[in-house]
């Protein structure tokens, strides 16, 4: 045997069974591991910003920008003048449980969020090295966003499952809650953020929610369960708090520095986009083109003469001498300079919320204030309202938001939902109106894969 | 045996056991009367006729060997072959005529099939023969190669001994006339007397069953086996004017599938062997360039969409478009147990094995070869003219109930009534043109060996304009051997550039614009976009808008042996392995449509995928008893890594200078990802054959993949596989004797499967696509599970070979079943966990089965005209047969227990709503409204069967070679195009005439539902439901070739040694249902596979 023999098998052998780490591989680049996210207050804050992020999505969700346009359409604020089916379908209200945009903006979206906003409200609970500061501050956030979630969610499905952690074997199999269940969790979401978030915004802008913000959606909760005193309060705690007043101009309404605005959603600069609404409302110059969103005549109808945002806020286009009137509260369609953020709360809703509380509170004074300081500032030469009948009071506070409102986040259309009146409105403004549109189909798909979901009736 | 007897004879053994009573017959008389028996079973029916006389005793054993068919050994030194005999027999046995013929001076042996005569020796002779020949020999092949590995066996003893490096063998302790059988894999066998064995040359089989085969780690033939592998051939490859190896395979291989993706040149060819054996639908082979696993794949390498991308199957730019097949000797399809397990986990899925050409010893070779052709689109479906189309557009807003406005009805309000346009022959009636051109040179010693080549290849477009699809390669081959020969090195580095460049999307969904949409283009040459202030598609901004994808591929490996010792060898093998695609589509101002962003855009993209493999192998050959043992023990390192990065850009000033990313105000979009992979392994081979008679094949192998968590990385496989070729057997020789061949062979194994992408298992979180304030985000990366593990995939197999008529015919039919459990599925999740999926593993049960013929017939070989078959089949099965607790998971309604996982699980389509006109669907639990629960199985996507079917008919220097592959299956029709992209029959899109058959008051026995502006109410219930699905059928004349060798004569003055035209058609004629939908991509909106057809020129210096 030749002497070279046992050197080689003795170092073959040891070659191939070395190496025991052979197959453990390096984090890729781009990740990091879940406890490395909270071991430290900059990354634990870039996880929660990480949800504004998926917010802000540059391609729309509920929380940019299709709210207003699909929620719209399905409310007599809005028409559809292009021919993607899908879109059509929230304009004709016939809308089927296979709706993409209605599963990935509506559902599948804000479920994405819910997730992430439990992944962190987790992770920070058990984490010991983020500071007390920012852990406050950012479970503060998290709760917001989840309750803000689940807001829509609601409004749009009606019942839906309520998850609160981030285990995907149980999440998986939820059945749908109440809407009380899930109104209770919102309250208890946003009155943890009260408790945690400070007054004043984390940063410069009002990018993040503070402590107003969850107050804000508080009195929109507040006034679906018609708890007029909370509405009165939260409402008024805002209104009262000096840090927001109305924008004279309301060409500043929507700017970036706007002082009425309470929360903005940013999209990234190097993004052209400014907003959502902004690029999607706004036809392009081009003479010849029709706008794809173009305002209702019973919209328009509803303005009064000298109303300034009729003339401020509706943009118009003529095309082949037929004049199309389209939402123009932004306006800008797209540049790189960006001088548009996406308003998510502004301080009018609060006089108009409170407006309606004061109302069924039988301080009709108060109410014909809150409504006259909104109506004031869009038509300064105009009368002020005033009636002593609850109810006429009433229809004057909910035509004012329809018009305030329009064409922004589905006012309208949850609005109608709330107090009701969807069937009597929409049965005279569109052909096909049945009454089980109020509510979408939960997405087929979801059910198909969780069969403890059921469907709303009528789908 | 024999010689056993003989020897006993002569020296009257003593232990003879001999009843008492047989005790008073003289021994020898006994003794002769079994030998006699035993001659008279081994030589049944060998009797012989003769009438000879005067004649040379040569030619009276040549005689006897025509007759028998044996083989005759003499040697010429003792014997004198020129004596003359005369000797009449009347058909007496064999044995008895040799007696007769053979003087009292010499003796015969009949061993096996051979004949030896010898001189009939004292016994001292005998002794001093035995002591000194120690007999050195040297095998080698026609050209005087040595053969390495060659086999010498000592006929009817237990001695057998192999060649080393340089061909060369030693045996010792035999005699002079002791005949060796010289056997090596793909030659014919020798049998030679060992004195005569200085140097012997084998010749080449002419068999198929003794073409090489090329397995893991190793070669052998199809006859020694004991796996299944089927193979192709360059010749088989060089037939088809295709760019893709892959598309080569179609129809080809039993047991293999290969579906095109859609007919741009450059997409995907999506290959399954044996079924899809995951849920998960991790079902892709293992691909393996010179050993060298390729590092994508068979994964689409481009990420941004183009006309290559098929929305349905989700595939692009194929990986395999950066390999010529030209420079492909082989493509080996390993199959069963016993050829994959070797690969362990990554061989699930079957193994795919292309072996690249190698340089031959000889003289200096140039071998040339160019072709050009062009492409064009098939038939395709016949469309609505302007007059049904305008009917169709009236009747279904009419049927809506919708008065038309101008936005929504252009083509009733503002279009020209009366213009007709067939987009068809617009946009995609055009004519590609093909060039192909190899140049190859190759040559050397038996100490070094050399292949030079270089390629290119370009292929324009069918869409207006002609955008090439080019490849450029060049490949070499280096061999060198020592002196010695103890060492040997081989280098191969093949680098391929390739330029693809196509239109952003594929146009063939914009022929089914409205026949009278207005023109596309203004006075002054640009784009047009609007007629009476209406904004219509404009499918020319596809082609403003341009892809372009630069890949570039090298495949390198370094193969080095050192023989330790004579029978055992150190290999290492050591491979690379980069392909980087670099893509860039490009979106000019120009390009948009008035309501887009008036913003031009460039996208970029880069995607770099690199592996590398190393493999030290141990390798111990040696003859122990009647066999021969192989030996092989080795390891495998290997590492992949992915990159890939994209960048969009945007708000260029000038459109010149959109690939400068300087000239672009915003950089929006920048991602990069990257994934690692490495994977250990530690292999060992077991082979050991008999005589060819009985093979047994050992394997056995432990694995690491870096894709499981800690403590779930390693796992242990292993196979075995037998053969026993009873054709080898006397006493079945003589039972049929028309069959030439035949072989029994089986394998059980267990391999796994880690095809679950990385880091599946880890809790991570990754940068968002965003950022939020100009600060960085972070999102979770997805669900992780740190517990799952190996899926484990047993495999059996049985098969039978036959042969008849000295193998002209070849006949083989094989039975499969595998079966994968713990299936490693990426659990589809609702979007209420967040996330579509998470990867686990489930107690899911699959088993693939089905039966795998093929057959080769030489039905002609009559002097020049030769005609031959090839047939194969494959009829396939899929079940589910178990998965507990389907009921509550989320695959209840997507899977079933006891069907197939590719069954059509949906609606079940009742027929038109006679009231109105609209498809309805069975509602199964009668509940009113429809769900999962109203889910039935109407069918399975599964082909039912497949093959492919070759004729090859040749006259002298012509050659004709048709080539048919067929499909019999269930599919998607056109329904489902229409149906999935929302361009059902009523909106502003043309529909294929058939339709015009649609459901009206007066034609309610109609086909199609009505015409509708808006989908119906049911129809996102169409596309889940069976009505979209039917016979997908096709019989298909795949190719088509036709060759000339020029005669030698005409070359006779010239360097030339050998020239060839030819001319070749690919995919010519479909026969299917429905006429112009292609039943393999069926995609109604995807360019179907393109005809082409190639004339060529082939020379040899």
């Amino acid at each position: 045997m030749k002497p070279a023999l046992y050197p080689t098998i003795f170092l073959f052998i040891f070659v191939i069974t070395s190496c025991k780490k052979a197959v453990d591989v390096d984090l890729p680049i781009n990740k990091i591991t879940s406890p490395a996210v909270f071991a430290d207050d900059k990354t634990a804050t870039a996880a929660v910003l990480g949800l504004y992020s998926k917010m802000a999505a540059t391609a729309g969700t509920f929380s940019n920008g299709t709210t207003s346009i699909y929620m719209g359409l399905s409310s007599d604020e809005l028409k559809y003048m292009g021919t993607a089916s899908e879109i059509l379908a929230f304009n004709t209200n016939i809308i089927s449980a296979d709706n993409g945009l209605l599963y990935s903006n509506f559902w599948a979206d804000p479920y994405k969020i819910i997730y992430q906003a439990n992944a962190c409200i987790e992770g920070l609970n058990s984490s010991s090295a983020v500071t007390n500061e920012v852990k406050k501050q950012l479970l503060g956030e998290a709760c917001f966003v989840r309750a803000f979630c689940y807001w829509y969610l609601l409004n749009v499905f009606g019942d839906v499952p309520l998850l609160l952690s981030s285990d995907y074997e149980t999440n998986a199999r939820s059945a749908r809650n109440t809407s009380t269940q899930v109104t209770s969790q919102i309250i208890q979401d946003l009155e943890a953020a009260r408790s945690m978030l400070s007054k004043s915004y984390p940063t410069s802008g009002k990018l993040r929610p503070n402590y107003y913000v969850a107050t804000a959606l508080l009195s929109r909760v507040n006034l679906k369960v018609e708890n007029w005193k909370g509405v009165d309060e939260t409402a008024g705690e805002i209104i009262g708090s000096g840090v927001y007043s109305l924008e004279t101009d309301l060409s500043k309404c929507f700017l970036i520095g706007s002082k009425e605005a309470l929360w903005q959603l940013a999209i990234p600069d190097a993004q052209i986009i400014n907003t959502i609404e902004g690029n999607r409302f706004i036809p392009v110059s081009s003479v010849t083109v029709v706008p794809n969103y173009v305002l209702t005549p019973s919209l328009l109808s509803a303005f009064e003469s000298g109303d300034l945002r009729r003339t401020n806020w509706v943009g118009t286009k003529t095309v082949s001498g037929v004049s199309y009137q389209y939402p123009y509260k932004y306006k800008v369609r797209s540049n790189a300079v960006k001088s548009e953020h996406c308003i998510v709360f502004r301080l009018p809703e609060l006089y108009l919320n409170r407006a309606e509380a004061r109302c069924h509170l039988n301080n009709l004074p108060g109410a014909l204030s809150d409504l006259n300081e909104i109506k004031k500032r869009a038509n300064p030469s105009g009368q002020p309202f005033s009636s002593t009948t609850q109810s006429v009071v009433e229809a004057a506070i909910s035509k004012e938001k329809r018009i305030e409102f329009f064409a922004e986040w589905g006012m309208r259309w949850f609005d109608l939902g709330r107090t009701g009146q969807t069937d009597n409105v929409l049965s005279l403004a569109k052909t096909a109106w049945t009454g089980k549109a109020k509510l979408f189909p939960i997405p087929a798909t979801e059910i198909q894969l969780n069969p403890n979901l059921t469907q709303n009736p009528g789908f | 045996m024999f010689i056993f007897l003989q020897n006993h004879t002569r020296k009257r053994v003593k232990f003879c056991i001999v009843p008492k009573f047989l005790r008073h017959i003289p021994i020898r008389y006994y003794c002769t009367t079994i030998l006699l028996l035993l001659v008279s079973i081994a030589t049944h029916a060998q009797n012989v006729t003769l009438k000879v006389k005067d004649r040379p005793i040569s030619e009276v054993i040549k005689s006897i060997e025509k007759q028998t068919g044996y083989t005759t050994f003499y040697d010429a030194e003792i014997f004198d072959r020129n004596r003359r005999v005369t000797i009449t027999t009347d058909n007496l046995p064999l044995k008895t005529v040799l007696d007769r013929l053979l003087s009292n001076n010499y003796s015969y042996d009949i061993i096996s099939k051979t004949i030896v005569i010898k001189e009939k020796m004292q016994v001292g002779d005998l002794e001093k023969k035995i002591k000194s020949d120690i007999i050195k020999g040297r095998v080698v092949d026609e050209k005087g190669q040595p053969l390495v590995g060659a086999t010498i066996s000592l006929q009817g003893k237990q001695q057998i001994t192999t060649t080393n490096s340089n061909g060369e063998f030693t045996l010792s302790d035999l005699g002079a006339r002791d005949v060796l059988t010289i056997t090596f894999v793909g030659y014919v066998p020798k049998k030679i007397l060992a004195k005569n064995s200085s140097v012997v040359i084998l010749t080449r089989m002419e068999s198929k069953l003794d073409d090489v085969q090329v397995i893991a780690y190793g070669t052998t033939t199809k006859r020694l086996n004991t796996g299944s592998v089927s193979t192709i051939t360059t010749k088989e490859i060089a037939q088809q004017p295709v760019s893709n190896p892959l598309a080569a395979l179609s129809g080809k291989v039993p047991g293999l599938l290969v579906t095109q993706s859609t007919g741009v040149p450059g997409s995907s060819f999506n290959i399954q062997i044996r079924g899809r054996n995951s849920i998960a639908q991790g079902s892709q082979p293992l691909i393996l360039i010179d050993g060298i696993p390729f590092a994508p794949g068979n994964e689409a390498i481009s990420s941004l969409p183009s006309a290559l991308t098929n929305g349905v199957t989700g595939t692009a730019l194929s990986p395999f478009n950066s390999i010529n097949p030209s420079d492909i000797e082989s493509i080996e399809i390993l199959k069963d147990a016993d050829a994959t397990t070797i690969y362990g986990s990554r061989g699930a899925n079957g193994v795919v094995l292309i072996t690249t050409k190698k340089g031959n010893a000889g003289k200096t070779r140039v071998t040339a070869n160019i072709n050009q052709g062009f492409t064009q689109v098939g038939t395709t479906v016949k469309l609505m003219d302007t007059q049904q189309y305008l009917e169709m557009r009236r009747e279904a807003f009419s049927n809506s109930g919708v008065v038309p406005i101008a936005a929504q009805a252009p083509d009733l309000l503002i279009w020209d009534q009366n213009r007709y346009t067939n987009y068809k022959d617009e946009l995609i009636g055009g004519t590609g043109k093909l060039t192909n051109a190899q140049l190859s040179l190759s040559g050397g010693s038996s100490e070094i060996q050399y292949l030079i080549g270089g390629s290119f290849y370009s292929e324009t477009a069918v869409f207006p304009n002609a955008l090439p699809n080019t490849r450029g390669a060049v490949n070499t081959n280096l061999t060198h051997s020592s002196k010695d020969q103890r060492f040997k090195i081989t280098m191969s580095a093949s680098y391929t550039a390739g330029l693809n460049r196509t239109a952003a999307a594929d146009l063939t969904r914009y022929t089914f614009l409205s026949p009278n949409t207005p023109d596309f283009f203004t006075s002054d040459g640009k784009l047009k976009w609007l007629e009476g202030g209406i904004q219509y598609e404009n499918p020319y901004r596809y082609l403003f808008q341009t892809y372009t994808a630069n890949t570039n591929n090298l495949v390198s490996s370094l193969n080095t042996s050192y023989k330790i010792l004579d029978n055992l060898t150190l290999k290492v093998a050591i491979g690379y392995n980069q392909l980087t695609a670099k893509e860039k589509k490009l979106s000019p101002v120009s390009s948009l449509a008035p309501n887009q962003n008036q913003i031009g855009t460039s996208n970029f993209a880069r995607s770099e995928y690199s592996s590398w493999n190393i493999e030290p192998q141990l390798e111990y050959q040696k003859g122990i008893w009647k066999g021969k043992l192989d030996i092989l023990l080795g390891g495998t390192f290997h590492q992949k890594k992915s990159y890939s990065e994209s960048i969009t850009a945007s708000g260029f000033t000038t459109e010149a200078l959109m690939e400068s990313l300087q000239a672009a105000s915003t950089i929006s979009y920048v991602d990069n990802a990257f994934a690692h992979y490495k994977y250990q392994a530690l292999f060992a081979r077991v082979n050991y054959n008999i005589e060819d008679k009985y093979l047994v094949n050992l394997t056995a192998r432990r694995d690491g993949s870096s894709r499981f968590g800690p403590g779930k990385q390693y796992a242990n496989f292993g196979a075995v596989g037998a053969a026993w070729i009873f054709s080898g057997e006397n006493w079945f020789k003589n039972l049929i004797p028309i069959l030439s061949f035949g072989k029994l062979r089986g394998s059980f194994g267990i391999t796994g499967n880690d095809q679950i992408g990385d880091y599946q298992f880890l809790d991570s979180w990754q940068a968002g696509i965003q950022t939020y304030e100009g600060n960085a985000t972070l999102i979770p990366s997805g669900l992780y599970n740190p517990d799952y593990s190996w899926e484990v995939n047993k495999k059996l197999e049985g098969a039978i070979d036959f042969g008849f008529w000295d193998n002209r015919i070849l006949f083989s039919i094989g039975y499969y079943r595998n079966r994968s459990s713990n299936q490693l599925v990426a659990y589809r999740l609702p979007y209420l966990t967040g996330f579509a999926s998470i990867i686990r593993n489930f107690p899911a049960l699959i088993q693939n089965d089905g039966w795998e013929f093929t057959a080769n017939a030489d039905l002609l070989k009559k002097d020049q005209l030769k005609w031959s078959i090839a047939f194969n089949a494959t009829i396939p099965r899929n079940k589910l047969l178990s998965f507990p607790g389907i009921e509550s998971s989320t695959y209840a309604s997507v899977y079933k227990v006891g069907e197939s996982l590719n069954s059509i699980y949906g609606f079940k389509y009742t027929g038109i709503d006679p009231s109105s006109g609209i498809y309805t669907f069975s509602d199964v639990d009668g509940n009113g409204s429809y769900n999962s629960k109203d889910f039935v199985i109407s069918g399975r996507l599964d082909p039912k069967f497949y093959g492919g079917i070759t004729n090859t008919v040749s006259y002298k220097g012509l050659e004709l070679n048709i080539f048919f592959d067929y499909r019999k299956q269930m599919g998607r029709n056109l329904l489902y195009s229409m149906y999935t992209s929302s361009m059902v029959p009523g909106m502003l899109w043309n529909q294929p005439a058939i339709v015009t058959d649609r459901w009206t008051a007066a034609n309610s026995n109609a086909e199609y539902e009505k015409y509708s502006t808006v989908m119906q109410s049911t129809a996102d219930r169409v596309s889940l439901s069976d009505r979209v699905y039917s016979d997908q059928s096709f019989i298909r004349l795949r190719n088509l070739s036709f060759s000339y060798m020029l005669p030698m004569k005409t070359q006779a003055k010239t360097l030339l040694t050998g020239a060839r035209i030819y001319a070749q058609g690919q995919n010519l004629v479909t026969w299917n249902r429905q006429r112009g939908f292609d039943p393999e991509t069926q995609n109604l909106y995807a360019l179907p596979p393109l005809r082409i057809f190639t004339l060529g020129i082939q020379a040899t210096f």
